[in-house]
């Protein structure tokens, strides 16, 4: 059984788990999942024998405690150091995946807004300038912050998840929110004060979007071809 | 009972092993078996990691197979290499049974 197939089996069979093991459940599912230089195979067949195991200690009134200790992190810690390492092939694919859906949803976002408020509103111009070496800049900027929140908003769940602790939660997520705040701050600065340098070319504003649309097609055709999401 | 003492890890490795020799077994399963023989102290989870370590080391491989009860369900064989590992095992457990029993017999002799 593939993976996908595997997720889609784990969610359907975790309703029938009762509230108390379900949560306990899902703690480690995210825990595990994002690991993400495991391989997606192995982790999903983990994570199914163990809900399996799960329901049948559940029929047979075991706790989830009794089954996998008291120190949830530390099993999932053990699970995560013997899982293999994800294939780089299929890191790449994934990778490339993600650029190009974040930077379709940039692109026909900028394209829509720009077109629709030139042609309703009156504002901006309908010809866009582009300088070539200001926009390669400014799209390295944006890849970067995007990988870095990524990581971040990683590190922040897998420190947090299994914290009892309301404090410790509340501090977590105000650092992130914090963090995203500057991170939005310094992407918007950064689109004002890199100075056009390069060839300037002119196309119309919609252009943007039917750019976007391009990459949006291509990750879909990717997904289709080599099931990555 | 803390699992993750080194020499617990490499008795449960070859206990497991010995199991799945005798029969293609999955998880829940196997930690019913253990239990049975009286290793009723290993939390029944702690196969886990040992599974996917076994599987990294090709001593053992999972096929999706139908169950008794019905759902598919992960069936652990041996592999060439994990029947050579179950020997070697077999071998050391013999090796090093008699004597670590006299010498604790007889440090308890002592006390």
């Amino acid at each position: 059984m593939e993976a996908k197939e595997l997720v889609a089996l784990n969610n359907e069979k975790r309703k029938r788990l009762t509230d108390e093991n379900l949560a306990y459940y899902e703690d480690m599912l995210v825990y595990i999942r994002l690991n993400l230089k495991g391989s997606e195979q192995q982790t999903e067949e983990v994570l199914m024998e163990i809900l399996d195991h799960l329901l049948l200690g559940q029929s047979e009134g075991k706790t989830a405690q009794a089954i996998f200790g008291e120190n949830l992190k530390a099993y999932c810690e053990e699970i995560i150091a013997e899982i293999p390492k994800e294939k780089s092939r299929d890191n790449v694919l994934f990778s490339v995946y993600i650029v190009l859906q974040f930077l379709a949803v940039i692109l026909v976002t900028n394209g829509i807004v720009g077109y629709g408020l030139y042609i309703f509103g009156g504002f901006g111009s309908e010809v866009m300038k582009i300088s070539v070496g200001a926009i390669f800049i400014k799209g390295l900027v944006a890849l970067i912050e995007l990988a870095f929140y990524l990581w971040l908003l990683v590190t922040v769940i897998r420190k947090t998840l299994f914290s009892n602790a309301k404090r410790e939660k509340i501090y977590a997520y105000l650092m992130l929110f914090l963090l995203t705040s500057t991170l939005i701050g310094v992407f918007i600065l950064i689109q004002r004060i890199v100075p056009d340098f390069g060839s300037i070319i002119e196309v119309p504003i919609y252009t943007s979007a039917l750019i976007g649309l391009i990459f949006y097609i291509i990750s879909y055709i990717m997904n289709k071809r080599f099931r990555i999401v | 009972m803390n699992t993750r003492s080194q020499l617990l890890k490499g008795v449960l490795e070859g206990c497991i092993l010995a199991i799945i020799a005798q029969a293609p077994t999955y998880g829940y399963e196997l930690s019913l078996k253990l239990q049975e023989f009286g290793l009723e102290e290993v939390s029944e989870g702690s196969i886990y990691p040992i599974l996917l370590r076994l599987q990294k080391f090709d001593l053992i491989t999972g096929t999706m197979q139908k169950s008794a009860a019905g759902p598919k369900r992960k069936y652990y064989h041996l592999t060439e290499s994990g029947k050579q590992a179950l020997a070697t095992f077999t071998d050391q457990w013999e090796a090093m049974k008699g004597p670590v029993d006299s010498m604790l017999q007889k440090a308890e002799g002592g006390i």
